[in-house]
């Protein structure tokens, strides 16, 4: 176990009496709790923990939060998860981790090879090469050797991951002064606050400073505040959690790594909020220069967090580099944690008085720049230089502490599509205009110092609260000594000594200045173009640290000013997330939805193979019998239909009631059949087309009294034609009177089907008289079956003579079982819609998503006689008519006869010219095996297909070609004279 | 995991009308029933819930089913009048608990602390991502979903209070 020689004695927020184990790189270490992985991975002396993505450099930790660049940890066992920042995971007990971007480590990277090859790796170099023979040949082993972490190797986690959705006044993100203040104002009003801070603790920046708050320490203050809130019925705290995300409607989601709640592993929050404020601090740059990615090179602002919130020395002996005023204040924490501070390098020509006075004793170099680093695996010494290039001095040390200027984060504003505008002053881009109902406060809107951070953060509260209605009371503001005014002179990077110098703007995804130059030589000037080109900015940092480096390298490049060159989209996610964050309980049994009809439970119990079959039914498929193969079940099945009686569970399809004066001109115009002389008690098969003209369902429709009528569609449809007969109803003839009603989970559907259908409706038990003459085909009858008030209708999906017996679903299964029992002498067989599917191509009856596949009109399946000649106008008549002017050839329904006449071919194979491998001119929309014809039969739609009968045509199957006969799309009772009978 | 039950109502019987507002509140009134707003009323009297401009459910017990059915429909219907049986549609799951309100936050994407308590808060919204009516009770929330929809509703119940795999 190393030793913790780099840890204070006293300070900090860690549990010194919480002593932690854990293992990093194979190697165990201790830390305390409060730590984070980073803070002790420091305080153990170690500096090299990962190697950088392309080159394998050497990295170390840059940051402290969530704009760690170059850091990035893979953890193992219980809570396994990928490439997380090292500074934001928590220390735990147990906790297994390892560095990624490297082979067999860190400290030992054979990948560090590809530094010898860095001129033949530039940037967007795999655009250019890998391009013989296949790029595919070359990709496995290019992303074996550039992947981050593993992906985890199981999916359990300790506890559920949970989403949840979340409605608010005010949604505060960030429990900075800002945030908090914010809270308070909000919530004293009695809004309805969520205040969401990615921290464990509250406290923000705050947390590694040492500033002071009505004259008191500053985190006092944050307790108060905090268990103030924390107090208010209507405020809801949060911490580890992130907002990542801010879609239209003020809709911004957050996700929770730690919950309180036991049992939850994540939780994701879709937050609905009147009003957004987002104080969600700031990040300082790092400066761009030789070697700047060296493991010793820190930002200032993390130097300071780690000595003040982990009493962690991140080195002994320093220099700061720095173009602006705040790192005077983390170079006196620093002195004041004992660091020997070795000189500040400051690149402005003169340093503010007040800020030399933190520091007295240091050397400041003023108009100085850092040149480059030295050092292999670790920092030793910096090369520092003046501005124009004098002056040379070398300097030892083992910590560069590094501040370029500080980034208002507005990651979140800009995903609202808040508007940004550069700040020359601050050098820096920060919030303008607004385009949702959301401000930003703090650090965020670019108020640096305390007080002012304080105030913002009230202002924003009172006018957050105000604009949701509530009154604020004025209160007086806490208290805090103002900081250091801010005086940036922009830095965008420090001119390379020799061209082959490497100085990376985005640690991440090593681009380097040098990349930024080539990208703009080759055309590639707007700076999401740069982006693309570099990839700079596309890691899982998302750039937080390097992009305005990215922007300020393009603007000195191109001699425009940064506003010109502007910003690069911020996208969501602000963090890395988890997809089980995401997908919360949609997982397991519900990763799909699933519907059931009353007798789902018997068929499962019957051993039938259930499977969706349409709009997320789960249907019976077939019932094997022991010893039975599919193909057995099916055969047994369908020749029961054709020979016999046979039950199907036919509850999904749709079903809809349908009533008003104006309900006879509304299936004329979403139908293309003639429905005026429809009798009561009678029905009409008709098919719906979309407004191009296509089929989009067909279905069968009955007159149940006058203006009322009760329409089947398919199961796959129902809900698609709900939708389309609502929308034209209420958009295109928002005057007709007449109302719609789906009732397809009101009643279910027992279907019965073959030569004894009749005698079995007879043996349950109907005062309906079923003689052909009473109740003809296509007819619908009310009454009693078994007892059960049914509508029981005559229509056949199958080419047999049916029966659909609708009953109210609390009876169905009490009609499914009597019928069964009933069944027995009979030879009742149950069938699934794999039998129904054989039966269907028998007959060549159309179905959705086969023959059907939303490219085909009725003439297109020699249904031409569905169109009525009769009626001026209904939906996509005259698109089909077009299409038919056109005279362009159609694919057409056929039947198809393999020549080999057991052959099954797979469905949606296609049919080309002779074989070959060449534009198909059909394809296959369904191949069974007839248990009629003893033989496959299939049914495909082949260009002019109608004229083709009996012409030769040739399947692409993987293995083979297949020859099959073009017949006529009908294989058994062509007359239909059976399903009539 | 959360303190909230849940669990299938008996079946009642619902039946669905739409129509013009004079039509539709004149047969309600006629049957004795107050839409909505009465906070007095219950299952045993009838429920009336708006759910849309010219859209209403009248919920009442399976005893009732038929002759409440009967007096709703029993004056010549205007012509644009549906009234349709609808109970056997609907499943019915009540959800309480000290913790209901965060079993509906996970569930539903509406705000359940800003419905009223009672027949008038009844709404159709999305609960797991289908197609749901939601009433805010007293000492929960009940909603109702599509018969074929309940036992996806019970399976997600369990999975996010801890009781599924």
């Amino acid at each position: 176990m190393s030793d913790s020689r780099f840890r204070l004695p006293t300070g900090g927020r860690i549990r010194r009496d919480r002593p932690i184990k854990f293992t990093f790189n194979g190697q165990v270490f201790s830390g305390f709790e409060g730590d984070t992985l980073a803070s002790a991975l420091l305080a153990n002396g170690e500096r090299l923990t990962a190697r950088s993505f392309k080159y394998h450099r050497p990295r170390g930790i840059t940051g402290i939060g969530a704009e760690e660049p170059g850091s990035f940890v893979e953890l193992l066992g219980a809570q396994q998860s990928g490439n997380q920042p090292i500074t934001t995971v928590p220390l735990r007990d147990g906790l297994q981790a390892r560095s990624v971007n490297c082979w067999p480590s860190a400290k030992f990277d054979l990948l560090a090879i590809n530094q010898w090859f860095a001129r033949l790796l530039p940037a967007s170099f795999y655009y250019k090469t890998f391009m013989w023979p296949n790029w595919h040949v070359y990709e496995p082993h290019i992303r074996r050797v550039a992947g981050l972490a593993h992906a985890p190797g199981t999916d359990q986690v300790p506890g559920i991951y949970e989403t949840r959705y979340w409605h608010c006044e005010v949604l505060v993100v960030g429990a900075g002064a800002a945030g908090l203040m914010a809270a308070l104002v909000a919530g004293r009003a009695g809004a309805r606050v969520l205040l969401v801070d990615e921290g464990e603790e509250p406290g923000g920046a705050l947390l590694g400073r040492r500033d002071r708050i009505n004259e008191q320490p500053a985190l006092d203050w944050v307790n108060s505040a905090t268990a103030e809130l924390d107090a208010m019925p209507l405020v809801t705290r949060l911490a580890s959690a992130t907002a990542w995300a801010y879609r239209e409607g003020n809709l911004v989601i957050v996700t929770e790594r730690n919950p309180t709640k036991p049992g939850i592993f994540q939780r994701t929050w879709r937050v609905r909020a009147g009003q957004v404020i987002i104080a969600s601090g700031a990040i300082e740059r790092p400066l761009v220069f030789h070697d700047n990615d060296r493991p010793g090179v820190m930002l200032a602002s993390a130097v300071q967090g780690y000595i003040n919130r982990y009493a962690v020395l991140p080195g002994r002996r320093a220099v700061l580099f720095t173009n602006n005023n705040s790192a005077y204040e983390a170079a006196a924490d620093m002195l004041a944690a004992g660091i020997r501070l070795t000189a500040i390098v400051d690149v402005r020509p003169v340093v503010p008085a007040d800020a030399a006075a933190l520091v007295p004793g240091i050397e400041v170099l003023s108009g100085h720049v850092v040149e480059s680093t030295s050092g292999r695996r670790q920092l030793n010494g910096v090369r520092v230089r003046t501005l124009q290039g004098q002056d040379i001095r070398l300097l030892a040390c083992d910590l560069l502490a590094v501040s370029g200027g500080w980034n208002p984060l507005v990651h979140l504003f800009s995903q609202s599509r808040g508007k940004l505008r550069y700040d020359e002053g601050l050098s820096a881009f920060v919030a303008a205009q607004a385009h949702q109902a959301s401000r930003c406060a703090g650090a965020a809107n670019a108020c640096f110092d305390l007080p002012s951070a304080l105030h913002d953060g009230a202002s924003a509260g009172t006018a957050a609260a105000r604009d949701q209605g509530f009154v604020v009371r004025p209160a007086a503001l806490p208290t805090a000594q103002a900081g250091l005014a801010p005086s940036t002179q922009a830095l965008w990077h420090v001119e390379p000594a020799r061209a082959s110098d490497k100085a990376f703007v985005d640690l991440q995804h090593d681009v380097t200045v040098a990349d930024i130059h080539l990208s703009l030589r080759e055309g590639y000037g707007a700076v999401e173009h740069v982006k693309r080109y570099t990839t700079a900015g596309m890691g899982i940092d998302q750039g937080k640290t390097g992009n305005v480096n990215v922007i300020g390298a393009i603007a000195l490049a191109q001699g425009q000013p940064l506003d010109k060159v502007g910003t690069t989209t911020f996208r969501s996610p602000y963090s890395p997330i988890e997809f089980g964050a995401l997908a919360g309980a949609r997982g397991g049994s519900v990763f799909l939805p699933y519907r059931h009809t009353p007798i789902t439970a018997w068929n499962q119990a019957a051993g039938a193979v259930m499977y969706e079959a349409g709009a997320r039914w789960r249907r019976p498929g077939y019932y094997p019998q022991p010893g039975e193969s599919f193909q057995d079940t099916v055969n047994r099945e369908s020749l029961a239909v054709r020979q016999n009686v046979a039950a199907y569970d036919g509850s999904p399809l749709g079903k809809f009631e349908i009533k008003g004066p104006d309900a006879l001109r509304l299936l004329q115009m979403v139908y293309t059949s003639d429905f005026a002389n429809l009798e009561v008690g009678m029905g009409r098969y008709s098919i719906m087309l979309t407004d191009d003209g296509l089929i989009l369902d067909d279905g069968v429709s009955f007159k149940l009294g006058p203006d009322h009528y009760l329409m089947f569609t398919s199961t796959g449809n129902a809900d698609e034609v709900y939708r389309h007969l609502e929308h034209f109803l209420q958009i295109e003839r928002p005057h007709w009177r007449v109302r719609i009603t789906p009732v397809t989970t009101a009643w279910s559907n027992i279907t019965l089907c073959g030569p004894q259908a009749r005698e079995m409706l007879a043996a349950l038990g109907t005062d309906i008289a079923l003689e052909n003459s009473a109740f003809p085909f296509m007819g619908l009858r009310l009454g009693q079956v078994a007892g059960i008030p049914s509508r029981v209708a005559r229509v056949s999906f199958t080419g047999e003579l049916s029966y659909e017996i609708n009953i109210p679903s609390r009876h169905a299964l009490q009609l499914w079982e009597t019928m069964i029992e009933v069944g027995k002498p009979l030879g009742l067989t149950v069938v699934g819609s794999e039998a129904n599917h054989v039966l269907r191509v028998e007959k060549g009856f159309l179905s959705l998503g086969h023959e059907v596949d939303g490219t085909v009109d009725p003439i297109d399946l020699g249904m031409g006689w569905i169109l009525s000649k009769n009626k001026a106008d209904y939906l996509g008549k005259r698109a089909v008519m077009l299409r038919r002017a056109s005279g362009r050839p159609r694919r057409e329904l056929v039947g198809l006869l393999p020549e080999d006449p057991v052959k099954l071919v797979m469905e949606g194979a296609p049919i080309t010219p002779q074989g070959d491998r060449q534009a198909s001119e059909g394809f296959v929309s369904a191949c069974v095996w007839s248990v009629v014809a003893q033989r496959t039969v299939a049914l495909g739609l082949l260009t002019n297909g109608r004229a083709r009968q009996g012409e030769t045509v040739f399947i692409r199957m993987k293995d083979e070609v297949v020859r099959a006969t073009v017949t006529t799309p009908c294989f058994y009772d062509p007359k239909g004279a059976i399903l009539r009978g | 995991m959360y303190q909230a039950n849940f669990q299938i109502q008996a079946m009642t019987a619902v039946f669905d009308l739409k129509g013009h507002p004079v039509d539709i509140l004149h047969r309600l009134e006629a049957a004795g029933l107050e839409p909505g707003a009465d906070p007095h009323a219950n299952l045993q009297t009838g429920l009336v819930y708006k759910v849309a401009p010219q859209h209403w459910l009248v919920r009442t017990t399976l005893a009732q089913e038929t002759s409440l059915f009967a007096q709703l429909t029993e004056a010549p219907c205007a012509s644009d009048t549906l009234i349709i049986n609808v109970s056997d549609a609907y499943v019915f799951i009540q959800i309480d608990g000290p913790e209901a309100e965060q079993m509906i936050a996970i569930a539903s994407p509406i705000d359940p602390r800003a419905m009223p308590v009672g027949a008038a808060s009844a709404t159709f919204t999305e609960v797991f991502g289908q197609k749901a009516l939601l009433i805010r009770q007293h000492h929960g929330y009940e909603i109702a979903v599509e018969r074929s929809y309940c036992q996806l509703m019970l399976d997600y119940f369990s999975r996010v209070n801890g009781l599924a795999a």
